[in-house]
């Protein structure tokens, strides 16, 4: 399977609303957070303005995100998004494709969707080795 | 400043001309308009070509000389932008790039700032790749 996350890199903005915020695009989507993805505990208005005041305060933040079946952890910074998809991986098999991959459309789809009011600087995939830890 | 801004994705496909059919008839399905430069000297793009006259065009460039894939792209002109985008081979897999974007798609940041509209053009291509696997995606801006 090819082991990949998604960076981008933009200028986010983290303010006390969350209306500007990632946050809030990621909601307009639909997106379900989480503060810990394997008891499912969900994150609140409160504890995602938490989050905002530490990237607000140059610190990264670390959440976790559903749409519909995709999980993933995203790692987030005022200038940069790091989309990990999670277990279980949605996967696709595409024409002449020997095996099945991580649907890399639908984790674009949704790194994209976090930055709907703001202009992005760089997307990339980057490789992560099978045996790299991506849950704390 | 200008700079020269490139999408380039990685297919989990051989480049072959069943698979550049394809990708081709994905982006004539979507609205693009795909235009001639092969046996051109005035580097004038008057000529529109269907799937399989593009198809054809690029399976000449590439066996025309396999080191120097430079001209194997085309100028696709859709909705209001235009952009050259290129057909490679990639360790076994197909590459495919858009660049050279002009009158490119744009978003403003901060006030006055302007840039280039990255996830249109990346939307697009996840569109026109919606039959593919893709392995890779890479964005690059070079001043």
């Amino acid at each position: 399977m090819n082991y990949v996350y998604i960076t981008i890199n933009a200028l986010f903005h983290y303010d006390s609303h969350l209306w500007l915020s990632p946050f809030w695009n990621g909601r307009r989507h639909l997106l379900v957070y989480f503060e810990d993805i394997e008891r499912r505990k969900k994150h609140t208005n409160e504890s995602l303005k938490k989050l905002a005041t530490i990237i607000q305060q140059d610190f990264p933040a670390i959440f976790y995100a559903q749409d519909k079946n995709a999980f993933m952890k995203i790692e987030a910074t005022q200038d940069q998004l790091n989309v990990y998809p999670l277990e279980p991986y949605c996967m696709k098999q595409g024409i002449d494709a020997s095996e099945p991959n991580l649907d890399l459309e639908i984790y674009t789809k949704i790194a994209l969707a976090f930055c709907e009011n703001t202009a992005i600087y760089s997307l990339e995939t980057k490789h992560l080795n099978a045996s790299d830890e991506i849950c704390p | 400043m200008s700079a020269f801004y490139s999408i380039y994705v990685i297919l989990d496909a051989p480049l072959n001309e069943k698979n550049i059919t394809h990708i081709f008839q994905c982006g004539i399905d979507l609205g693009f308009i795909i235009y001639d430069k092969y046996d051109n000297p005035n580097d004038i793009y008057i000529k529109s070509l269907d799937n399989k006259q593009a198809t054809s065009t690029l399976l000449k460039l590439l066996e025309a000389d396999e080191n120097d894939l430079y001209n194997a792209y085309f100028t696709v002109k859709f909705e209001d932008t235009d952009f050259s985008m290129r057909l490679d081979p990639d360790n076994g897999h197909m590459q495919l790039g858009i660049f050279a974007l002009s009158f490119p798609w744009t978003r403003s940041v901060d006030d006055d700032n302007r840039t280039i509209d990255f996830a249109r053009y990346i939307r697009l291509l996840l569109a026109l790749c919606k039959d593919f696997s893709i392995l890779e995606i890479k964005t690059t801006r070079d001043l």
